[in-house]
């Protein structure tokens, strides 16, 4: 075997190995190959490099030279749309449909995340967040455009796609409740073809991860809502995926676990290199994930890029002047509004928003000596959901709808 | 620690992963089972009464064949019943309970799915059927023990047509959301068509032809003839009736299998495959 250089391999795991469970079905073959595709060919702190499913069957991506960033990329999805159209009519003998016309739920996305990056999905309901999700791991199909994970087609190779990628669906329904945290996890493990005596030790581990080491044997019933989540962030990881598909994993859960679920979330991207998706109507969640955004509105892209970005393109901090006087605050608020700046007044306080992000001088320079009356200044960064509000407004109009 | 994957999980055979798969779903019915011992109880409680209601429909009719004559066709069916309503309810309850993306987003071909979800209740049919036997024979019906690994064979192998019927209501399920309209049709003519109550020779000719396309009126004739003391001496022999079983599975199998990838792609792409 070639594995026996990387270092995360165990003798145990070797020994696995050759003892035939897990390296079923020519995988031997598939790791005496140069592995030289997505990820597996880059070292990388912490992350043992195991050929997985994907090794070996990224067709796309052996072929031909690659850039060290093109061999980063591990999602790519290009010019995806997908229509739902209402039911044939011979169905509908039997049942309605659901929808009477063609639903346009994404038109033409465009998207790369690569190892070791967060990608947040945002928008509102509807936007076309879930059927990207469902497209990626093969619930549905795309009406057009084209996707690949680690070189894997998202249409043909969905069946390999399910080996190496890590989903969290949305809600606490996908547990098997009636059963223990163990046993959601072991079904699942079996499923994706680990032995039981690697999950024997493989369970626990994944649930200490996420802090539910104790209660492996509790029924997931009589979990909490954040243990739940918990709980689905450890099937999701058990693995050892190479992509984590998270649909609104903080859905349920109180703020302070929530957090602590992102941070296992982060961690886990940089120790392990994972790719990952991320659903949220969250956005300080998001904020904190200091991840790239992908902004969705009815299907469509209307941002793409990290959040820095995004806020040098659409920011428009607001400048709080407090004044010695309210008279003086009136004059300002005057002289700043003949400017054509936005405001309120409070008393003594003049809140305006800039027209560029580093206007602020200009204000002062605008008051000329009621500057002198100036006794705070303080600029308020805009809070992120106002900022994509911003964006999508923006677009709205260039659209000729409302602002 | 590093939760990278120690060993690694390779391209599996379709052998490797309808074993993990079959293993994982018996399993997980496994522990249903443990976790509600009181409804198994029951379910085997239950059918104690159709067996009493046939033992004394036979001692009014003054006839202990007639008892075991009944009894084989009342086991046989309910037994087939477990195992066919057993997938459309599971079926139906993930999609309503929405665990079924959770069982689709695992990397085994889907076709599995109704197979492997099926096997547990096709073995607790086989069990129930065996119990209503024993229970018969407890209270006097005459049984040749000695043809007991034959009849056991041949049921399993209805039970297995069953499957493949189930299979066709599951395409049902995963299209239309509803699989009972198939499951009751079903049923209800194989009651009737089957010969659970009565030869299926008092039948008029012109629909006795269609019992022979139920998989129920093969496995009922041959446990008869296996089973019974003194079994109705018209009817094929089980060996023949063993043989077209075998037959109708592998192609119910087939057609239903086709039917189950067919509606599972028409889904995926119209976007209602867990919806």
């Amino acid at each position: 075997m070639a594995l026996a250089g990387h270092p995360g391999l165990t003798g145990a795991a070797n020994k696995q190995n050759h003892e035939g469970e897990g390296a079923v079905d020519g995988m031997s073959a598939i790791s005496e190959r140069p592995v030289d595709i997505g990820v597996a060919d880059r070292p990388s702190a912490g992350r043992s490099e195991t050929p997985t499913a994907a090794d070996g069957l990224g067709r796309g991506q052996r072929d031909g030279a690659r850039s060290p960033a093109e061999a980063e990329e591990v999602l790519v999805l290009s010019g995806l749309t997908k229509v739902y159209e209402p039911t044939p009519r011979w169905m509908r003998v039997l049942a309605r449909t659901h929808i009477k016309s063609d639903v346009l739920a994404l038109d033409g996305i465009d998207l790369t995340v690569r190892a070791g990056e967060i990608c947040a999905i945002v928008g509102p309901n509807g936007a076309g967040k879930t059927t990207l999700f469902r497209i990626i791991v093969g619930l549905t199909t795309a009406t057009s455009g084209e996707g690949t994970l680690l070189g894997l087609d998202v249409e043909r190779d969905s069946e390999q796609i399910r080996q190496v990628v890590g989903w969290m669906p949305s809600d606490d329904r996908s547990l098997l409740m009636r059963a223990t945290a163990r046993e959601n996890l072991h079904m699942h493990g079996r499923l994706q073809g680990m032995s039981p005596r690697l999950m024997a030790t493989r369970i626990p581990e994944v649930l200490a991860t996420v802090d539910l080491e104790s209660r492996i044997d509790t029924v997931v019933a009589g979990l909490s809502a954040g243990m739940k989540a918990r709980l689905r962030l450890a099937r999701a990881l058990l693995s050892g995926p190479r992509v984590l598909i998270l649909d609104e994993p903080t859905g349920a859960v109180d703020p302070i676990a929530a957090h602590g679920l992102l941070d296992l979330i982060t961690d886990l991207v940089q120790r392990e290199r994972l790719a990952v998706l991320i659903s949220s109507h969250r956005l300080e969640e998001i904020e904190a994930l200091r991840s790239q955004a992908l902004l969705l509105d009815k299907g469509r892209v209307k941002y793409f890029g990290d959040l820095d970005s995004l806020r040098e393109q659409w920011e428009r901090p607001q400048l709080e002047l407090v004044f010695a006087s309210t008279d003086a605050a009136d004059q300002a608020a005057a002289d700043l509004t003949s400017l054509g700046l936005e405001l309120t007044v409070d008393g003594p306080t003049v809140r305006c928003w800039l027209k560029v992000r580093d206007g602020a001088g200009d204000v002062l320079a605008a008051l000329g000596a009621g500057a002198r009356q100036v006794r705070h200044v303080r600029e308020i960064p805009m809070p992120l959901r106002d900022l994509i509000a911003r964006a999508y407004r923006h677009d709205q109009t260039a659209e000729g709808g409302p602002t | 620690m590093s939760l990278a994957y120690t060993a690694p999980i390779g391209r599996r055979g379709l052998w490797r992963k309808s074993l993990d798969t079959c293993a994982a779903y018996v399993r997980i019915d496994l522990v249903e089972e443990r976790m509600f011992p009181a409804t198994t109880i029951l379910r085997y409680a239950a059918v104690v009464f159709p067996v009493l209601l046939y033992f004394f429909q036979g001692s009014f009719l003054n006839a202990t064949d007639a008892f075991a004559f009944m009894l084989i066709g009342a086991s046989v069916t309910a037994g087939f019943q477990d195992a066919l309503t057993a997938l459309t309810n599971r079926l139906q309850f993930a999609q309503e309970r929405g665990t079924l993306e959770t069982y689709l987003v695992e990397p085994v071909p889907w076709a599995l799915i109704p197979i492997a979800m099926n096997i547990w209740r096709s073995v607790t049919g086989t069990v129930m059927a065996a119990f209503m036997i024993a229970f018969g024979s407890l209270l006097g019906a005459q049984i040749e023990w000695r043809s007991i690994p034959l009849a056991l064979l041949v049921f399993l192998v209805g039970i297995a047509a069953c499957n493949a019927i189930g299979t066709l209501a599951a395409s049902f399920i995963i299209l239309f959301k509803r699989g009972e309209p198939v499951i009751m049709l079903y049923s209800l003519a194989a009651g009737v068509l089957g010969g659970t109550l009565f030869p299926i020779s008092v039948l008029p000719e012109w629909i006795r032809w269609v019992s022979y396309l139920v998989p129920h009126s093969y496995v009922i004739a041959a446990e008869r003839q296996l089973l019974m003391n003194d079994p109705p001496a018209e009817g094929l022999s089980p060996l023949v009736s063993l043989a077209i079983l075998t037959g109708f599975s592998v192609i119910m199998f087939a057609i239903g299998l086709t039917v189950f990838d067919r509606s599972l792609r028409l889904a995926r792409k119209l976007g209602i495959l867990s919806i």
